[in-house]
């Protein structure tokens, strides 16, 4: 199983990553953290992971923000796994109108723990 | 509609001209009955092509003219079977121009076309009815009758104009009053001012009306024009402000505007409530008769202008007020923003805390062979999340302490007549609940106080509300004046079906307590605004229940400058 985690403050989060890895996956759980939309070359890669995880607000350093990732994202691949990270509340309704089509995806509200974390990359 | 309806003030004066000539035909044949019996079936095809002309209701230049020939021939007709005494017919038509004096569209009409119109057919008769010597005899009482028409016409069509600029306002009221659309005022007043056919008024064409107001610093700015003013330029402004100091009225002084440059103008200042305005009216010609123009100005601009500039300093004050309210609003937003972001800093940066307590919670699912691993994760993660309590709780005390600085905290100096007019406003909304206030002659109304006078209403319409619910309908109001102090009572007799007497006197035991107590915060809503905003104020409250009698006194510092 493979992430590819767009994510500013990836370290704040980390821990919790490392716990599920253990419990759920028996260490055997990989990913990739990208701390701004540039730092992915070819956006054909995110078909090689399995679950993909936008944060909506990433640093002011990224040339894209969350929605922009994710509009690209499904561009590519339209049934692409997408898990929502977010520390706003109310993120569906922006997520409307950013998105240019309604696509499946799941919202993982911050601070995460490791049962929504479970949850989350469920398919 | 019946036909009835659709006759107008203008069609009666019409018909009643028209009568006039039918009866006045029917006098001179009554003096002098020659051919009795022609004179009445003549009468009777005049009065059935006049009613005809009515029916149809046509406006048009040459069925006004066909129906004034009509007229003319059925004068003459009369006039020539009845060989009439030259005076009757010169009594007779030199009145004729004051009847129709105005015409059927109550527009006034030219007097040189006028009188033409009426005094050529009979010249015309004159020359073949009797002999051509009887012009000569006709010419001074036309000349008398002139005169006296060309007065009355002056005094009709400036009566006319007038009307049509107080009609300016009542339009513009009626259908287009929003703020920022007074320059049609001055469109319309350049139109209604140009079409105007009075002798004088027209030697004053406008070109464009443009309004400026002056600073508080002396300074002249641009408020609106009758069109669009892109750029101005008024030379000596200093001098122009020192003239209209001392002047009704400045003229031709010269300014530049939309790269048009302003030679014939007339500028005058009008002042509203402290606040001054300029208007430059350019002039399309010069104009030297002082003594006429200060009368026009007088009697028909100023009242004119100053209904204007009533308008517009309304608008000035909206557009402050307006600015106002934005910038509270842009305050609140900023504080809506500060609490967004609170949340979403708190929400990422308390991670660690709640991971840590997490990986606690789930170490018992953590297989033999990770245990280690496991336990070195939360020690990693306890030390995270001690890192991050403390510049957590500073940033918090940070962002409080500068959202605290809303709008809510701002306080300003009011008078009591301010905080009177609040109380009656608020009252005035409330449709059950009258406002008594008890006359008291030794208290001073210009006393001041410091508070915000947004949160004190705020209280008030609570204490409205509440008092709505349990008066039964009056409430009496009285402002006592002591040396620092003022202390207002609210007194209302209130019936109580809601809670019990101890219940009650609970509420009001903490209502009375200083600071807020957290069973009043969760359980009553309405009084805990209340008090919040009352203690924000600096105002002691207190209830006391009296036999029937609910009774609220604030206690309120007077600001002694």
């Amino acid at each position: 199983m493979k992430f590819l985690i767009f994510e500013n403050e990836f370290n704040l989060f980390e821990d919790v990553f490392h716990a599920f890895n253990m419990i759920f996956y028996g260490g055997k759980l990989s990913w990739i953290v990208k701390q701004s939309s540039q730092e992915l070359k070819d956006i054909q890669e995110i078909n090689n992971y399995d679950v993909i995880f936008v944060d909506i607000d990433l640093s002011k350093n990224s040339i894209k923000d969350g929605f922009e990732i994710m509009n690209d994202i499904y561009k590519v691949n339209s049934n692409a796994n997408v898990v929502v990270l977010t520390g706003h509340g109310a993120i569906e309704k922006k997520l409307e109108e950013r998105l240019d089509h309604h696509k499946r995806y799941k919202i993982l509200n911050k601070p995460i723990t490791i049962e929504e974390l479970q949850n989350s990359v469920k398919v | 509609m019946s036909y009835l309806t659709k006759i107008s003030f203008t069609n009666i004066t019409s018909i009643i001209y028209r009568i006039c000539i039918i009866i006045y035909s029917l006098f001179l044949v009554y003096n002098l009955p020659i051919n009795f019996i022609y004179n009445i079936i003549l009468a009777l095809v005049y009065l059935y092509i006049s009613y005809l002309f009515i029916k149809f209701n046509n406006k048009s230049k040459w069925i006004s003219r066909t129906r004034l020939l009509t007229d003319f021939i059925y004068m003459f007709l009369v006039i020539y079977i009845n060989n009439l005494e030259p005076n009757y017919l010169l009594y007779f038509y030199l009145l004729i121009p004051f009847i129709n004096l105005l015409n059927h569209s109550s527009k006034v009409l030219n007097p040189l076309i006028s009188i033409v119109n009426v005094t050529l057919p009979f010249s015309f008769l004159a020359y073949y009815v009797y002999s051509i010597d009887y012009i000569k005899l006709y010419f001074l009482p036309l000349l008398v009758i002139s005169i006296l028409y060309f007065l009355a016409y002056s005094k009709i069509s400036i009566i006319s104009y007038s009307n049509s600029l107080n009609s300016i306002f009542q339009t513009f009221y009626r259908d287009k009053f929003t703020t920022k659309s007074t320059h049609h005022i001055l469109k319309k007043l350049i139109f209604e001012h140009n079409k105007s056919e009075n002798i004088f008024v027209n030697r004053l064409k406008i070109n464009n009306v443009i309004i400026f107001k002056v600073s508080k610093r002396g300074n002249i700015k641009l408020l609106l024009g009758s069109d669009f003013i892109s750029y101005y330029l008024i030379d000596d402004p200093q001098i122009l402000l020192d003239k209209l100091s001392t002047n009704l009225y400045i003229k031709n002084h010269q300014f530049i505007y939309n790269l048009t440059s302003s030679k014939t103008n007339i500028f005058i200042n009008i002042t509203v409530s402290n606040n001054s305005y300029i208007l430059a009216i350019d002039l399309k010609q010069t104009f030297s008769y002082n003594f006429i123009l200060d009368i026009y100005i007088s009697k028909f601009l100023l009242p004119f202008f100053n209904k204007l500039i009533d308008v517009i300093d309304y608008e000035y004050s909206l557009g402050l007020e307006r600015k106002r309210q934005i910038i509270e609003i842009s305050k609140d937003l900023q504080l809506t923003q500060g609490i967004i972001n609170s949340v979403h800093y708190l929400n990422n940066k308390l991670n660690p805390v709640v991971t840590y307590f997490d990986l606690k919670k789930n170490q018992k699912f953590v297989s033999e062979e990770f245990r280690e691993d496991y336990d070195k994760l939360i020690l990693a993660s306890e030390k995270k999340a001690s890192r991050i309590i403390v510049p957590v709780i500073q940033k918090m005390r940070r962002m409080l302490s500068t959202h605290s600085k809303n709008s809510l905290y701002d306080t300003e100096i009011i008078s009591f007549k301010r905080l009177f007019s609040i109380i009656r406003d608020v009252f005035n909304e409330e449709e059950y609940l009258s406002l008594i206030v008890e006359e008291n002659p030794t208290f001073n109304f210009d006393d001041k106080l410091l508070c915000n006078s947004e949160t004190l209403s705020y209280a008030i319409e609570e204490i409205i509300i509440n008092l709505s619910k349990y008066s039964d309908g009056k409430c009496v109001v009285n402002f006592a004046q002591y040396e620092d102090f003022a202390i207002v009572t609210f007194t209302n007799r209130f019936h109580n079906k809601q809670k019990s007497s101890s219940e009650l006197a609970e509420i009001i035991k903490l209502f009375n307590k200083d600071g807020i107590n957290e069973i009043l915060r969760k359980n009553n809503h309405g009084l805990r605004i209340i008090k919040e905003y009352f203690t924000l104020n600096n105002i002691s409250h207190n209830i006391l229940i009296e036999d029937e009698y609910f009774i609220l006194k604030l206690k309120i510092k007077k600001h002694i400058i």
